[in-house]
C-alpha cells in the first residue's frame, strides 16, 4: 500500500512514528532492566581513567622507583635474553656442552671453596 | 486531508513494530552482527561466535539479554543517563522509521523528495544520538571518541548523501512515471541503471563511494578509530554499562542495517524485476544484501586500522570524490 504525501506533512507523521517507537522501546527496556537485589549502585563511581588508580595516573612525574623498572627492562632483560639464547640454540650438543661446563665451572668454585676453607682452618 | 481506516492503521503498527520494524530488524541486526564477528574471525584464523545456537549464531542475542537484563547498573559520577538512554530510543526509532520509505515494508510513504527525510532520519539523527550518549557519560577517552566520530561524519556523511542522490537523480531523469524524486521509485527502477551504458558508469563510482562510506558509517576497519580500543578504551562508549551498552551496540547494529538495505534497494534494486512476495524475488533480495554485507566483512578483515588524518583523508579520495564524479556525470548526461 502507497501513500503519496506532501514532504512536510510525512516529516511530521515521520516524529509521531519516532515518538512511539521511541515509547515503545523504553518499554520494552524498562521491562527488560536488571531485577537484582543490587540492580542500581547506590554510590556513583569516578570517571574511568584507566587500569591504575587516580592516585598513581594523577602523578606529575614518574616515581623515582621507576628508575629500577627501566634498568630492569632495558638492561637486565638484555643480559637475560642474551644468556637464553645463547643455551636455547637447539641443539643438544650445544645445551651438553653449556651444562657441562656450567657445571664444571661450579666443580671448580666448590673444590676452590674446600681448599680455601681447609686451608684457613 | 487523509482518512485512515482501521485496516491501515493496522498494517502501520505491524510495518513498525513487526516487519520491518522493530521485531525484524532488531533480529537482522543481530544476524548482521554474527555474520560480521564470525567471517571476520574465520578470515583471521579465529573461532568467532562458537558456543550460543548452531554456528553460535545467538550470541548477539544473548549479549543484549545479557547487558539488558542481567548486569548491574554501574551509576558514574557526572554521568546523566537518562538524556543517554533517551537519546538512544530516539535514534533506534528514526532508523527503524526510515524503513517504511522503503518497498520492503507493506505500507510506503512516499513524496517528491523524500530522501532527504531520510538524510534527516539516518544521517542526522543516528551519529547525533550516538554523539549526546557518548557526551552524557563524560570521560576524556569517550570526549576523543566523540571528536573523531563528528570528524568522520563530517566527510563521510555528504559523501553517503551525495552517492545515494545519484541514483535517485538517474532514475528521476530517465524512468520515474511521475518525476517524483522519491526513494520508493528510485528502488524499483535503479536495477535498470546497471543495464544501460549511459549510467553504467555514473552508478559503478556511486557505488564505491557508498561501500566506502558504508564503512566508516558502520565505524568498521579501516574507519574504527573513534573506538580504537588500544588507544582510547573503548572511544564514546568507554563509560557505557549494562542497558546503556546494549543499546548503544544495538543502535551501532541497526543503522549499519539500514545503510546495507538503502544500498541494496537504491543501487542494486532490491529484489526487481521480480516481486517481493515470490522466492525468486527474496533469493535476490537475500543474496544481494549477503554480498554486501561480505565485501564489508572482507575489507574489515584484511585492513588494519587507519589514523584520524588517513581515514579522512581516504574516505575524501575514495567516497567523496568519486560521489561527486557520479553526481556531476548524472547531471550532465543527455538523456
Amino acid at each position: 500500500m502507497n501513500y503519496s504525501l506532501d514532504p512536510i506533512l510525512l516529516t511530521l507523521i515521520f516524529s509521531g512514528f519516532m515518538a512511539f517507537l521511541a515509547l515503545v522501546t523504553s518499554i520494552i527496556f524498562l521491562i527488560l532492566r536488571p531485577r537484582t537485589r543490587h540492580s542500581y549502585s547506590i554510590e556513583s563511581i569516578e570517571i574511568y581513567l584507566g587500569g591504575e588508580s587516580p592516585s598513581i595516573l594523577g602523578r606529575r612525574t614518574p616515581p623515582s622507583s621507576n628508575l629500577y623498572w627501566g634498568f630492569v627492562l632495558k638492561y637486565a632483560y638484555k643480559v637475560y635474553y642474551y644468556l637464553i639464547s645463547k643455551v636455547h640454540t637447539g641443539r643438544l650438543s650445544d645445551w651438553i656442552y653449556y651444562m657441562s661446563s656450567w657445571y664444571g665451572f661450579l666443580i671448580v668454585i666448590s673444590f676452590l671453596l674446600i681448599i680455601f676453607y681447609i686451608i684457613m682452618w | 486531508m487523509i482518512t485512515v481506516t482501521l485496516n491501515e492503521v493496522f498494517l502501520i503498527m505491524v510495518s513498525l513494530l513487526v516487519f520491518p520494524g522493530l521485531l525484524f530488524i532488531v533480529s537482522l541486526a543481530f544476524f548482521t552482527e554474527w555474520f560480521i564477528r564470525k567471517f571476520s574471525a574465520r578470515i583471521q584464523n579465529r573461532m568467532g561466535p562458537t558456543y550460543v545456537g548452531p554456528f553460535g549464531i545467538l550470541q548477539p542475542f544473548m549479549d543484549f539479554i545479557k547487558l539488558a537484563s542481567v548486569k548491574e547498573e554501574i551509576k558514574q559520577k557526572y554521568s546523566i543517563d537518562w538524556l543517554a538512554k533517551v537519546f538512544g530510543y530516539m535514534g533506534l526509532s528514526a532508523a527503524i522509521t526510515a524503513l517504511t520509505l522503503f518497498p520492503i515494508s507493506p505500507i510506503r510513504f512516499t513524496s517528491d523528495y523524500d530522501f532527504l527525510v531520510y538524510v534527516y532520519l539516518c544521517c542526522v539523527w543516528v551519529p547525533v544520538a550516538m554523539m549526546v550518549m557518548g557526551l552524557s557519560t563524560p570521560n576524556p577517552f569517550a570526549t576523543i571518541g566523540v571528536s573523531r566520530i563528528l570528524s568522520i561524519v563530517t566527510v563521510c556523511e555528504p559523501a553517503y548523501f551525495v552517492a545515494i542522490l545519484t541514483p535517485i537523480l538517474l532514475v528521476t531523469k530517465i524512468y520515474s512515471p511521475d518525476n517524483v524524486y522519491s526513494i520508493y521509485w528510485t528502488s524499483v527502477y535503479s536495477y535498470r541503471l546497471w543495464l544501460n551504458p549511459y549510467t553504467l558508469v555514473p552508478i559503478v563510482l556511486s557505488f564505491i563511494a557508498v561501500m566506502v562510506s558504508l564503512q566508516a558509517k558502520s565505524m568498521l576497519q579501516p574507519f574504527n578509530i573513534p573506538e580504537a580500543e588500544q588507544e582510547i578504551i573503548a572511544g564514546f562508549a568507554t563509560e557505557f554499562n549494562s542497558q546503556l551498552l546494549a543499546l548503544a551496540n544495538l543502535l551501532h547494529d541497526i543503522d549499519t542495517v539500514i545503510t546495507i538495505i538503502s544500498i541494496v534497494y537504491l543501487f542494486l534494486g532490491g529484489p526487481y524485476p521480480f516481486p517481493h512476495l515470490s522466492i525468486e524475488g527474496v533469493l535476490i533480495l537475500v543474496f544481494k544484501y549477503l554480498l554486501v554485507l561480505t565485501i564489508m566483512t572482507i575489507v574489515k578483515g584484511v585492513f588494519g586500522r587507519f589514523k584520524i588524518e588517513q581515514a579522512i583523508s581516504v574516505i575524501a579520495k575514495y567516497s567523496l570524490l568519486p560521489a561527486l564524479l557520479a553526481l556531476v556525470l548524472a547531471l550532465i548526461m543527455p538523456i
